[in-house]
This record gives structure tokens, C-alpha cells and sequence, in this order.
């Protein structure tokens, strides 16, 4: 169906890193950072979003020795057969958990939203259609999907703005009030929101103008700072401390703030239409999995695959698993292991490969 | 032949996912648009709710219903009891509350139920009746329409003609859990069986009812807070002696456009001092007596900074003896003064009780109508 050679452009590359970025933890992240740092929770994010930026750097620079291959193809070679295969399949999990985790946070938020008395199957049922149907014709269409979730979505930057006006700015002074110890204590939990740039991983292969590729996260990765810190700031100073240490979703409690003599529960449709960005989130990981394990068993399985793992999600949600508790706690994993595996690894990744290489040279020149 | 499978199965499976499943037809359900709290003369508390009626064949047009609960979950099973449809409280307008109930106790834990549910929504008007919102309820209708939809405009027209404060569910609990300030919210009473708004009451961090003030003065409070509308109406009683006239005639009128608010906040001797500086932009609307504005161009200015100096002091010394601060001084002081403010958090009322104040207005009018 597809060119076999497909090749991502700049745009394509930029918009499925960052709306992989948007996703569940944007609902969260301001309640999340205000239990740790209190109002100065938005200089975390920045602080968050440097890290993440030099950790994308690394992955890049770790990449751009070979330029054609992903991270899974390079596992094996740098690793060894045995550990390459055992890292490969802790990504293939990873990657699966993280979109798992975003299915189900899904259908949960559409659940107390929107549609608190369907059952959660019927919800997931529906979900997984689009899902199947994007991930199957794998990266093409899954680039196309990104840019146009985000041009449909644009609309709901200027509608959290709107909540803006009377807001309570003096909220946020003063800046650093309990010192740098608590923000800096509460970076840690922006991770989630900065998860996705690990993306490149496999996509920097498929990039077209490979030279831009640093760009492209760097943008990516500031826009998602942006959005984070809009988010952040607007809920400080229209929420009350109350509010945001007890409310579980403020940035939808923000949302409900905006009315419209027309429209009285704008957040309706706003939550309705976010399903898309949370899509946008769940297809890049499954496919990542996806990949991955093609790569596990050197022949496309993705055929095979796909309907499984979607037909297990559906069947997850007969059990009780999607509740309250298990949301908190879960997010908590994801957000521990998304710092091992985003995080730590990459930087693991580029010192291995360093040295790896070093030595291959020293024999080359030895032999 | 694959699509057609796909699309076979897409069919069969939208069947099951109809959302005909918990249809509700309007003319069965009653939509709660009021909702009443308040104590009776037992001491007990009853909730009051009022829906519309759609049906055609009946004369009034709303529905009040009446009873005792002790939570308002229970409540709403009692109203069921009481109704021919389901009872609907996703749309309530407005949330009357008795002064009786909020000088005993606060409300925040009855209404516990409303901001738990995502289905609600938050923007309900609170209001204080001054007396029992059983009146209200009364009240007569019969050239107005549905009572929900009456109070609820009353409350909206108000406020956007910059008199009262009106907060929605969510900024009313937001300012009743925040330390650094205490609740505000419209009044009303009724009067001959008209309902009237009658201006704002105050509320005690704690949620009880303390004092409220009159609907001449109210702008006045509003306008010392930086929150403002397009246009505050004030109307000042000159004391004066500058202005030789009869008691009666000695009245002005502005309508405040614009507001400028530079605060100081210090510490002096381990109190708050807070200077304001408030720059009133605002147009002459009223003067009912004579001055000689050609020959004494800063004469009238001068007068009118002099009241307000004088009506903002007596405001601020009766929120200060009451210990409650509806302007929001602990944000600046939360803002400015946050190692002091650390150590004071939790007993600001009475720190605002004894904290100095000053404040200086300026008056710039921009236009004085077609006479001078």
C-alpha cells in the first residue's frame, strides 16, 4: 500500500514526537507538581524540559553513527545477542505498558466525563477501531495522524487562554518562596509529561533531512514545555490551593471555568475531542512495541500481533482494573519506569556507545 | 471483500453501542434550576427545590418542593418521592441559603455532593437570603415567569451593572478555602413578596454568616478590589464643608471606568501596613449641587477624593472589627511578606484585624457629560 522507503518530513517528525508528549500527563501535572512544590511547581517544567532536551540530544548523537538503524536494530550489535535481546524485549514491555496505560486511562476519563453510566467495554470496543485501523498501515499513516490531530486540535490553546482573565497573579509570587530544594524535588514528576521524545529512537531513521533531526526535538520538546507551563500557571492562578491539592484532573476543573452564553460544559466537548490526542498517544507506543517485536523475531509479526494486544485491552476492562486507585498507581509506575527507560537509558545508551566504539577502532587499528 | 468484512463488523458492533439506553424524555424529568437550604423553626435542616413545568395543561408554570434531610444526597431521594419524573440536578441555576443556617453552620459540607459529581455544574450562583428562603419561594411570580430562571437573571443583571459580587459554585468554595481571604456572596430579601437583592453579605473563614453590607455600599467595596466590571456605579453623600448646600441636595454620582491599584505592604513593628494607592478613572454622572466647576477646577476632584478616602476607611474598619478580609489583603501580604506571612497563615483574621491601613484615591474624571 505504502512505499516501502517511506520517509518522515520535518513537520511529521516534529508533530508525532510532541502530541506523543501531550497525552495523559498534561489532565494531572499541575495538582501532581503542586503537592510537592506549591505554586513554584512551573519552574520544574523548565527545568524539566532541559533535561529531557539533553537527554534528546544524546539519543541523536547515539543515533547519528548509524544513521539507517533504529535503536532495536543496534541493541543486538552494541549488546551482544543475549543481553541486545534481553534489553530489546524491556523496551518492547515498556513500550507496550506505556500504550496500555494510555488505552485505559482513556476510556477511564471518558468513563467519570462523559459517559459515566456505559459500560467500559462498549467505550474500549469503540476505541480500539480508529486504533486498529492507524496502527496497521504503520508510520505513514500514524505521521499523518499526527499532523492532523494537531491541526484539529489547535483550537484548544486559545480556549484554555481564555481562562486567564481574572485570574489571581499574585498567586504565584514569590518565586522560589520555600528555596530551590522542593522544586527541584518535583522535577522527577514532570517526566511523564515530557515522555514521547524517546520516540526518535526509532524514528530518526525514517527522518528525511537528518541534519534537522536535534531541531525537530528541540521544537517538539519546547512546544510541549509551553503547553505544560501555560497549563500549569493558568491553573495556579484560577484554582484555589484546595482545589489543586485535592482535585484529581485540574486542568479540566480549568476548562469547566470557561462559559459561553451558549455553552454552559464547554469540558464535554473538550474531553471528547482530547480522546483523539490520547489516541495520538497510545498508537506511537503500540507501535514502537510493535516494531520492536519484529525485530525480536526478524520477520513482521505486526499482522499477527495487533489484534491480540487489542483484543486483550478490551478484555482488561471486564475486570475491574480501571478505577480510581489503580490510575494513581499505575501512573506512578509508568512515570518510574518511563525515567529508566527515557531517561536514564539513553545517557547509559550514548557513554556504552562511546566507549563501544572506541574500542572497535582500537582493534580495527590493532588488527 | 475484507473491507466489507471490516464494515460488517463496525455495523454490527455500533447495535450494541446505541445511547438510547437512558433516554430521558423532558416533560417526565424535573430539572432542579433552584435549590433551597436552610433551617426551620426546629432547628432542622430543609432543602427547597424548584423545577420548571413543561407540560401545558398546568397553570403554574414551576414546581416547589419541599423537605427535610439531613444531607442533600438524602434530599434528592426525597424529591424523587416527591416528583412525577426524575429529578435532575446537573442544571441547578441558583443555591439559595438561609441566613438562619449560615449563622449556625457552613454549607460546604452540603453541597459536598455537587462538586463531587463531574455531571454538575459549578457555575450556580450562591446566594444568602435575609430571612427564611421559604419566602422566597413564595414570592409572587405571577408577572415574571419561572422562578429559577427570575432569580437567577436578577443575580446576573445586577452584577453586570458593577453592584454586587457574584460568585459561582467553584470561585465561592475557592474563596472559602483560601486563608488569604473570606467569602463574599449577594444577598437577598423579600420584601411585600418581591424578592430584591439587597447587597452583600460576608462570611467568616469558618463559612458563618458575620455582617453584610448595603447595596449603596457594596460598589464601593468592589471597587477597592481589583476585581471590576466594565463600569462601577458609585453614589457618595459630600460631608464636606467646602460644599455650602442643603443635606439633602449634597449628593454626587460617578461610574468608575478603570482602576489602578499599586499596594505597599510592609511590616511595621511585627504588624502589616498596607498602602494603597488607587487611581479611580471614572466619569461625573450625578451632582445635584451647585459648583462653580470653571473657577475651581480641582475643587470638585478634590471633594470627591476626600469621601471616598473617607467611605473606603469605614469599609475597611468594619471588615477589620469584624476580622474578616473580603478585599484579599493576605494575597498581597502571602505575596510580598512571605516570611512573615509563614508565620501568621493560620490566624491572618486577627492579624488583619490589627494590621494598618492606608489609603490614598485619585480621582481622574474623563468626562463630565454635556454640562460642567
Amino acid at each position: 500500500m505504502f512505499n516501502k522507503k517511506f520517509s518522515l518530513s520535518f513537520s511529521q517528525y516534529v508533530f508525532l514526537i510532541y502530541k506523543t508528549q501531550i497525552g495523559v500527563g498534561v489532565l494531572t501535572l499541575p495538582h501532581d507538581l503542586f503537592v510537592i512544590s506549591g505554586s513554584d511547581g512551573w519552574i520544574a517544567i523548565i527545568i524539566g524540559w532541559m533535561i529531557s532536551t539533553i537527554v534528546s540530544f544524546l539519543i541523536i548523537n547515539t543515533l547519528e553513527k548509524n544513521p539507517d538503524e533504529t535503536l532495536f536494530d543496534l541493541l543486538p550489535r552494541y549488546f551482544g545477542k543475549w543481553l541486545g535481546k534481553i534489553i530489546l524485549v524491556c523496551w518492547i514491555l515498556y513500550a507496550l505498558f506505556a500504550a496500555s496505560y494510555s488505552f485505559m486511562y482513556t476510556v477511564y476519563l471518558i468513563k467519570v466525563w462523559v459517559l459515566p453510566n456505559t459500560n467500559p467495554v462498549l467505550i474500549g470496543l469503540l476505541f480500539i477501531i480508529p486504533i486498529y485501523q492507524i496502527t496497521r498501515l504503520g508510520l505513514p499513516m500514524i505521521s499523518r495522524y499526527a499532523e492532523f490531530t494537531f491541526l484539529i486540535t489547535i483550537w484548544m490553546y486559545p480556549i484554555i487562554l481564555i481562562t486567564a482573565q481574572e485570574g489571581i497573579w499574585l498567586n504565584l509570587m514569590p518565586i522560589a518562596r520555600d528555596g530551590f530544594l522542593p522544586i527541584l524535588k518535583s522535577t522527577p514528576v514532570t517526566a511523564l509529561s515530557f515522555l514521547g521524545f524517546e520516540m526518535a529512537f526509532v524514528l530518526y531513521p525514517r527522518l528525511q533531512n537528518k541534519k534537522k533531526a536535534f531541531k525537530g526535538i528541540l521544537l517538539a520538546n519546547t512546544m510541549t514545555a509551553i503547553v505544560l507551563i501555560m497549563v500549569t500557571v493558568l491553573s495556579y492562578i484560577r484554582l484555589s490551593e484546595t482545589e489543586l491539592a485535592f482535585a484529581v484532573w485540574p486542568t479540566l476543573d480549568l476548562i469547566k471555568l470557561v462559559h459561553f452564553p451558549f455553552l454552559e460544559r464547554l469540558e464535554i466537548i473538550f474531553i471528547s475531542a482530547y480522546i483523539i490526542i490520547l489516541f495520538m498517544s497510545v498508537i506511537p507506543y503500540l507501535h514502537m512495541a510493535l516494531i520492536g517485536s519484529s525485530n525480536l523475531f526478524q520477520r513482521s509479526i505486526k499482522k499477527p500481533l495487533l489484534p491480540v494486544i487489542l483484543t486483550i485491552w478490551v478484555g482488561g476492562l471486564f475486570f475491574p482494573i480501571i478505577g480510581f486507585q489503580p490510575v494513581i498507581s499505575i501512573k506512578k509506575m509508568l512515570s518510574t519506569s518511563g525515567l529508566i527507560f527515557a531517561f536514564l537509558f539513553p545517557v547509559v545508551f550514548w557513554i556504552y556507545s562511546k566507549v563501544f566504539l572506541a574500542i572497535c577502532k582500537k582493534g580495527q587499528v590493532k588488527g | 471483500m475484507k473491507n466489507k468484512f471490516i464494515l460488517t463488523i463496525v455495523l454490527i458492533l455500533t447495535l450494541f453501542v446505541s445511547g438510547c439506553g437512558d433516554q430521558m424524555y423532558l416533560e417526565k424529568s424535573d430539572i432542579i434550576l433552584l435549590l433551597g437550604i436552610d433551617l426551620d423553626d426546629k432547628n432542622q435542616v430543609t432543602f427547597y427545590a424548584s423545577t420548571p413545568v413543561f407540560n401545558t395543561e398546568v397553570k403554574k408554570n414551576y414546581h416547589v418542593m419541599k423537605v427535610k434531610a439531613k444531607s442533600l444526597r438524602e434530599a434528592r431521594y426525597q424529591f424523587d418521592a416527591l416528583s412525577q419524573g426524575s429529578v435532575v440536578k446537573g442544571k441547578i441555576q441558583t443555591i439559595l441559603i438561609g441566613k438562619k443556617f449560615l449563622q449556625d453552620r457552613s454549607v460546604m459540607p452540603y453541597l459536598d455532593v455537587i462538586l463531587r459529581d463531574p455531571k454538575d455544574d459549578l457555575s450556580s450562583r450562591v446566594v444568602m437570603i435575609d430571612g427564611p428562603v421559604e419566602d422566597i419561594l413564595d414570592a409572587n411570580m405571577e408577572d415574571k415567569g419561572r422562578l429559577g430562571v427570575v432569580i437567577r437573571n436578577m443575580i446576573d443583571d445586577t452584577f453586570k451593572s458593577g453592584t454586587i459580587h457574584n460568585p459561582n459554585l467553584q470561585q465561592f468554595v475557592a474563596q472559602q478555602f483560601d486563608k488569604r481571604f473570606s467569602p463574599m456572596i449577594p444577598a437577598m430579601k423579600v420584601i411585600h413578596k418581591e424578592p430584591k437583592i439587597a447587597g452583600i453579605s460576608f462570611l467568616s473563614h469558618e463559612g458563618l454568616y458575620v455582617t453584610s453590607i448595603h447595596l449603596s455600599e457594596s460598589p464601593l467595596l468592589l471597587s477597592l478590589q481589583k476585581f471590576y466590571l466594565e463600569k462601577i456605579p458609585i453614589s457618595l453623600y459630600i460631608s464636606s464643608n467646602k460644599v455650602q448646600e442643603k443635606k439633602e441636595l449634597r449628593r454626587i454620582s460617578i461610574a468608575i471606568k478603570d482602576i489602578q491599584r499599586k499596594v505597599k505592604t510592609t511590616i511595621v513593628n511585627g504588624h502589616f501596613q498596607f498602602d494603597i494607592e488607587l487611581t479611580l478613572h471614572a466619569d461625573l454622572v450625578e451632582r445635584m449641587f451647585y459648583l462653580d466647576a470653571a473657577k475651581h477646577p480641582q475643587l470638585l476632584k478634590r471633594i470627591i477624593e476626600e469621601q471616598l478616602d473617607h467611605e473606603y476607611k469605614k469599609i475597611i474598619q468594619k471588615t477589620q472589627k469584624n476580622k474578616i478580609d473580603p478585599i484579599g489583603f493576605g494575597v498581597y501580604a502571602r505575596a510580598k511578606q512571605y516570611d512573615h506571612w509563614k508565620k501568621i497563615e493560620d490566624k491572618w483574621f486577627d492579624e488583619y484585624a490589627k494590621a494598618k491601613i492606608n489609603i490614598s484615591t485619585k480621582l481622574v474624571i474623563i468626562n463630565t457629560g454635556v454640562s460642567h
